[in-house]
Parts: C-alpha cells; sequence; structure tokens
C-alpha cells in the first residue's frame, strides 16, 4: 500500500527505551486532512510524533513497525524559544534554512524569508526579521517556528501542542492561521494535544491515545458525541463546558 | 478516596547506597580515600620502621625487599616517613577545613537567602579577598602568626570559605526561586527556622562535595608550604618537606622525593574521585 | 467572623513601571472569585502582593478590616492568607518528608498539642484532599503532579487560614485529575468558609468553579461581574474577545 502525496501510514509502530513506551500504533493520515492526536502526559503521543519526524531523543528508539510519509515531512513545536538560537536574529535564521533547503544567494534566500513571514502573518516582517528571538511575543515566536517548517515546502506538517503554551487570543489566531495554511497550500496535518477541544475545533478525525497505545479513532464529531471507548467518554466528560456566549446585540 | 500510586521506598539509606556503588568514580574514591586513611590511622601498626631513626651507612639506598621504598639520605626509611608523613598531612588537612566548611556554608546560605543589602555586603567582601592570588595570601598570613600547623589552620579558617560561600550563595539563590521556601516562610515560620530546617538539607549535598575539594587544596597546601620551609617543621615528618629534602636526587636517588609525591597524588586523586562520586550520586552535575 | 480580603486601590511598581494598577477587589469567605489574565496581565504579581512577597506601590490590601502590609507581616498575617502554586513540582521541598512539613507547621503554631495530636491533625488533612495516612512518611518526588498539588493544598489548610489564593493550580496537570481537584477546591471553600481567589487564564475553569469573575488586563481590571452574568453576557470588549477566543466541543444536540 503506497501513501499519496501528503498522505501518512503508520503501521505497529513500537517506540521502546528501557521499557517499552508506545505499543503497536496505527495511524492513517489522508492527504489534506487534519488529523488530531489527543492523550494525558505520558500516552505516548508525543514521542508518536517524533517516530515520523525521526526525532526520537537519545536513548530511545523504533523498536518495531513502519512509519512511510508521502513527500516533505515538516514539524512545529510546543516551545518556540528552546528551537529557536538565541544569539541569532530570526530573519538571519530563516535565510540559512531557505538556503539550505533551495540553494541560491543571500538576498533571495533574504526575500524567501520575508514571503514567508508575511505568509504566516506576521505584521511589519521587515523589522521583525531583524530582531531576536527573546524580542518576540510567544504567539510572534511560534510563526517564526511555522515559518521555519514552511521553508522546507513540506506536504505534511506535524504539532507538537504548538499553542499549549500560548494565550487563548494568540492560540485562536494561531490555529486560525493553521486552518488558513491547511486550506491554501493542501497541507496535511498531524495535531499533537492534550486539549480535546482545541483538536475538535481544528481537526476531522481524533486519535484517542492511552498508554502507549491508540484506544479510539474516529471523525470529530464521532469521538465528541458518540465515543464507544470508556476512556474516551471519560476525556470528552472533562473537558469543562462553557455556556454559549449571547450574540452582541446589533445596533 | 483515591490510593497513593507511589511505591514505598525501602530505607532510603539503603537506596542511597546501592546507587553510590553504581558511580564508578565514587567506588574508586572512596577505596583509594579509605586505603590512606586507613594506613595512616594504623601507622603506628603498619609502618615497618621507626620514621626518625637514622642509619647513616645504609643511607640513599634504592628500594629493596627490606626498605620497599629505600632509605633517603640519613637512612631513614622511607615508607615508614611516607606513612607517617601522611598521617601528620591527612590530620592537618581535615581538620583545617572543618572551620571554612562551616564559615561557607553559614556565609552562602544567609547571603543567598537575604539578598538585598546583606547579600551585597556580604558580596563586596568576597570581591576583596579574591582581589588577591590566594596563595599569596596564605602565605602572607602563616608568615605573619607562625610556621607549622597553628599557621595553616588560622590562614584556612580566615581564607579558606570564600569558595564554597559562593557555591552555596548560588545554590541558595536558585533554591529560593522554588517555590516551597515562600511556602516555609509563607506558612508562619521564621526566617532562621526557614534556613536551617528547610533550606540546609538541601544545600548539604553540594557542600559536602565542596569539601572534599577543599580537604585536598588544604593538604596541597600543607605540602607546599612545606615543601617552602613554611609549613609543618621538622622534626614532624611532612610529604612537603620530604620532597624538598629530596630534590637535590630527583635525577640520581629518584625515590627520595618522587615517592612522597606519589602518595599525594594517590590521595589527591581520591579525594578528587570521591568528590565527583558523592556528585553523581546526588546528580548534582 | 471573618470579613474576607479587600483590596482597595492597589497598585504594584517595579522601578517605575506600574505593573499592577488600581485593582479593586472583594472575596468573601466561602466564596471563590476568579482573577483571569493573559499572560503579562499581572496576575501573578497580584497574587505575591496578596501574600505579601511584593511591596505594595499605592492602595491597601485587608484583611477582616486589617490592614496587611508587604514584608513585615507577623507569624498571624502569614498564616490567614496562603497560597497554593502553579508549578506541583517546585512547591514541595524535596529533602523533607510530607509529615514532618506537616508536623512542623501544626506545632509552630501551637495546634493540636503533642506528637501523636499533630500526626493525627497530619492524616486528617491528607484525608480532606482525598490522601492516605501513608504519604506522611512519603518524599515529595513519589507522588504524581495531581497528588504533589493536593499536597500543597493540605498544607496551605494545615494552619487554618482565612483566605486561600489558589494560582494557576490545575495548569500543570492532565484534565483528569483537574476535574478532582477543583472539586476539592469547590468543597474546601464551602467547607471551611474560606475566601479564596482563584487565579487563571482558562475560562473553562473559571466557570467551573467560581461565584465571580474578574478580568485583568495590563494590571487593571476591566471588568468585576458574577459569573452567571459573566460568560454569557460579558459586558467589556476585551472579555467578549476572551470568550470568542476559547476553542469550545461543539455537541450535536441531543
Amino acid at each position: 500500500m503506497s501513501v499519496g502525496v501528503g498522505g501518512l501510514a503508520v503501521t505497529g509502530l513500537r517506540i521502546s527505551g528501557e521499557t517499552e513506551l508506545v505499543h503497536g500504533v496505527d495511524l492513517a493520515l489522508a492527504p489534506g486532512e487534519a488529523l488530531g492526536i489527543v492523550g494525558e502526559s505520558g500516552s505516548g503521543k508525543t514521542l508518536t510524533l517524533r517516530a515520523v519526524m525521526g526525532l526520537l531523543p537519545r536513548g530511545l528508539r523504533v523498536s518495531g513497525g513502519t512509519v512511510e510519509a508521502g513527500g516533505r515531512v515538516a514539524m512545529i513545536f510546543q516551545d518556540p524559544l528552546s528551537y529557536l538560537d538565541p544569539m541569532t536574529r530570526v530573519g538571519t535564521l530563516l535565510g540559512e534554512i531557505c538556503r539550505a533547503h533551495h540553494g541560491g544567494s543571500v538576498a533571495s534566500a533574504r526575500a524567501r524569508a520575508r514571503e514567508l513571514f508575511v505568509d504566516v502573518r506576521l505584521p511589519d516582517p521587515d523589522t521583525l526579521l531583524r530582531r531576536y528571538p527573546h524580542q518576540l511575543s510567544g504567539g510572534q515566536r511560534q510563526r517564526v517556528l511555522l515559518a521555519i517548517a514552511l521553508a522546507a515546502q513540506p506536504d505534511i506538517l506535524l504539532c507538537d501542542e504548538p499553542t499549549t503554551a500560548l494565550d487563548v487570543t494568540v492560540q485562536a489566531e494561531v490555529l486560525a492561521l493553521l486552518a488558513e495554511l491547511r486550506a491554501r497550500r493542501g497541507l496535511s496535518l498531524l495535531f499533537v494535544s492534550h486539549d480535546l477541544a482545541v483538536v475538535a475545533s481544528l481537526c476531522d478525525r481524533v486519535v484517542v491515545f492511552r498508554d502507549g497505545l491508540a484506544v479510539e479513532t474516529g471523525p470529530t464529531a464521532d469521538i465528541v458525541n458518540r465515543p464507544t471507548q470508556t476512556y474516551t467518554k471519560a476525556l470528552v466528560d472533562a473537558v469543562l463546558p462553557l455556556p454559549a456566549l449571547a450574540e452582541v446585540d446589533s445596533e | 478516596m483515591s490510593t497513593v500510586s507511589a511505591v514505598a521506598a525501602p530505607r532510603p539509606f539503603v537506596r542511597w547506597l546501592r546507587r553510590a556503588l553504581r558511580s564508578p568514580a565514587l567506588v574508586a574514591g572512596a577505596f583509594l580515600l579509605a586505603f590512606m586513611v586507613a594506613v595512616s590511622v594504623l601507622a603506628p601498626v603498619v609502618a615497618p620502621y621507626d620514621p626518625e631513626t637514622q642509619n647513616l651507612g645504609g643511607g640513599l639506598a634504592a628500594p629493596s625487599a627490606s626498605h620497599w621504598f629505600g632509605t633517603d639520605q640519613l637512612g631513614r626509611d622511607i615508607l615508614s616517613r611516607v606513612i607517617w608523613a601522611g598521617r601528620t598531612d591527612l590530620r592537618i588537612a581535615v581538620l583545617a577545613a572543618i572551620i571554612p566548611f562551616i564559615t561557607g556554608l553559614v556565609v552562602g546560605l544567609v547571603s543567598g537567602y537575604s539578598g538585598g543589602r546583606v547579600d551585597w555586603v556580604i558580596g563586596r567582601v568576597v570581591d576583596t579577598f579574591v582581589a588577591f592570588p590566594f596563595y599569596v595570601l596564605i602565605i602572607a598570613i602563616v608568615f605573619a602568626v607562625g610556621t607549622g600547623e597553628n599557621g595553616i589552620f588560622i590562614a584556612y579558617a580566615l581564607v579558606g570559605w570564600i569558595s564554597s560561600a559562593r557555591v552555596i550563595r548560588a545554590k541558595t539563590k536558585a533554591l529560593c526561586r522554588e517555590g516551597w521556601v515562600g511556602a516555609a516562610y509563607g506558612g508562619g515560620l521564621s526566617h532562621p527556622r526557614v534556613v536551617a530546617r528547610h533550606l540546609l538539607p538541601n544545600v548539604l549535598p553540594q557542600a559536602v562535595v565542596l569539601l572534599m575539594t577543599e580537604i585536598l587544596l588544604i593538604m596541597v597546601a600543607v605540602v607546599t608550604l612545606g615543601y617552602l620551609g613554611l609549613g609543618v617543621q621538622p622534626p614532624t615528618p611532612d610529604w612537603g618537606t620530604m620532597i624538598s629534602d629530596g630534590q637535590l636526587f630527583l635525577a640520581t636517588k629518584w625515590w627520595i622525593p618522587s615517592l612522597p609525591g606519589v602518595a599525594v597524588v594517590i590521595t589527591g586523586v581520591g579525594l578528587s574521585l570521591l568528590g565527583d562520586g558523592l556528585a553523581d550520586v546526588w546528580r548534582l552535575r | 467572623m471573618s470579613s474576607g480580603l479587600e483590596l482597595v486601590g492597589v497598585g504594584v511598581a517595579y522601578g517605575s513601571t506600574r505593573v499592577i494598577d488600581e485593582v479593586a477587589l472583594q472575596v468573601a469567605p466561602g466564596r471563590i472569585v476568579g482573577l483571569v489574565g493573559e499572560s503579562g496581565s499581572g496576575k501573578t504579581t497580584l497574587a505575591r502582593a496578596i501574600v505579601g512577597s511584593v511591596p505594595l506601590a499605592s492602595g491597601s490590601i485587608r484583611l477582616d478590616g486589617v490592614e496587611l502590609r508587604s514584608g513585615h507581616r507577623s507569624r498571624e498575617e502569614r498564616r490567614a492568607i496562603q497560597l497554593v502554586q502553579q508549578d506541583p513540582f517546585a512547591s514541595l521541598n524535596p529533602a523533607l518528608t510530607i509529615g514532618s512539613v506537616l508536623d512542623e507547621l501544626l506545632r509552630v503554631h501551637g495546634l493540636c498539642g503533642d506528637r501523636a495530636g499533630r500526626r493525627t491533625r497530619s492524616a486528617e488533612l491528607l484525608g480532606l484532599v482525598g490522601l492516605e495516612a501513608e504519604v506522611l512518611d512519603r518524599y515529595p518526588r513519589q507522588f504524581s503532579g495531581g497528588q504533589r498539588q493536593r499536597i500543597a493544598i493540605a498544607r496551605a489548610l494545615a494552619v487554618e487560614p482565612a483566605v486561600l489564593v489558589a494560582d494557576e493550580p490545575t495548569s500543570s496537570l492532565d484534565t483528569s485529575v483537574q476535574k478532582t481537584v477543583l472539586e476539592l477546591l469547590s468543597e474546601l471553600a464551602a467547607q471551611m468558609n474560606l475566601a479564596t481567589l482563584f487565579i487563571s487564564h482558562d475560562l473553562s475553569v473559571i466557570h467551573a468553579v467560581c461565584d465571580h469573575v474578574a478580568v485583568l488586563q495590563g494590571g487593571r481590571l476591566v471588568e468585576v461581574a458574577p459569573s452567571g452574568r459573566f460568560f454569557t453576557h460579558p459586558e467589556d470588549p476585551y472579555s467578549r474577545a476572551l470568550l470568542e477566543a476559547v476553542p469550545r466541543i461543539v455537541k450535536e444536540p441531543r
């Protein structure tokens, strides 16, 4: 079985360190689809994502199963500050990465970096290109990370809790941006989060992870309204409800 | 009512010992040091000869079955002298380390916890001391106070606490950023109580590791001062004076100055490894 | 009978910058007031000012009508306001057993008589937060984040405070554990007549436990309202923006 461009097939994935941490996980991502992975800490969701990217931490390895990715894969992370060199201006960093992917002169890379900044909706790109990571806000840094990921012109974007550390308004903006990029570029998304509400708002299908296993998979509406597994039910119930916000009266 | 999912620990000391034995540095260091300490303590029993007995006819003899380390220019058995000198030097090093250890701990804790003006004043005092090369200070004090053991005790009591105080202060400051320190004071405990009962146990592992280095440095200082004639005075045997007296023979009768030097190195390596090992076990590095 | 916590015109400055400005708030005994703010809003600074670790530049903080000064609070004043912090992994002294920490607090405040009495009371406190007596002889490293947070709550309750300030107490916890801790805080506020200030950036959590909501933006309160009204009819545009930004699960009507 081959995956199309933008598709991902994970079969029987096992990840081990001193003990087995992920016990045979199956995932299928269709081109252009957004699949959400939901689970608590220690469920193996982040490890699975890193295994797809080939970025498992030292001491851990894939001990079984296969990962087949159609096309280029890029990834964004939870804490952008630790993924950006504090001593390099973000524009320079992005320029270097563009050159590493596509060659060309420094000037063309710089132009490409500016384009990417516009793509990720960073305001005043010329000024921000010259900033250092610590001079940017959390939301801006996450957009920079997104720009870096897009520099590779990926077909699949892996997201490891990218909005967990962000304020709720900033989170909403970043999620909207991801949805927009997905629509515009036809990106497939694999989005990991502990927050079911975030995953449900962005993704078409959801996989629930628990203790290194994929416990339930299905379309978002099914998982939220008709969970079949007890654990899934518990996760859905644990989402604290908010009353509906009344519309602002229009004058 | 939920059950506690933690595993009940076997006695903490047993767990600590198991972890300790897994550190090669700690095991090697402890072994070397235990050996040197045992030999020093048992000097009267273990040394084959009296360290002072001269035998001018049998002087400058190479190592042999009857004299494992050979004899020096006055015919004294070097092995016995090395053993007895070790007894002196180790004793002084350990005793002289006690006061700077306590001072460094107290100053570091108070400075780190208080912050503000107290920290600033102590910082300037430390800066003043640090401006001088360390050995210059030690030698100056020994010169002023008088040579021998007392000079060394006083010199280190006055000056030896500086480096450990700085490390303890840094560690204390880091700990104070953690919530439980504020919680202790916020719960109504007094400042001295927070420092003594809550901070001290967390800082002690670091302090003990620093103590190993302190003892090592004092031992080297004792040997150096002895070499310069400013330390332990004859007839008390001391590795430093042995090296100094024997240096003329370095090319011809190498065993006279070298073997005391080897003893210094072994003790030093033992202390250093033990310090590293403890730091590993307590996860300080 | 405590009249609760009262903040009037409270301001905090770091150097020349006003981090908190003109904050007026009241927390009555037995009630839970939620303080919502995004990063940089000053909510943690306000928590620290209430607890006394940060000096006020203006205004006053009163407990039961008596003004509390920062930095030089008496033992009784410190005891009256307790803080539960966000990071459960830094909130307990790693070198001490849970039991020794609780015992010391009880002893220093002269509660519960002798050692046996204190031990019984410590076990009771743990029971209040759903933990067993065996916990007393263990070290913090043997517990999960959720358990540590419950231990931190038990520690706060040990000195019998009038006010509890909970600064993002469930932010570092898994959602399943979060529910337990929130229910616990609700129960305790009612049972022990605690005036509770619940600080969070998470509006769904605030909705779950709080009677009143105060919104902090850039160091100023932009809205204070009862929970019922706030979540459906927020008055301030910033409050509305926050509520609109919360991702919600849309369930199909049954």
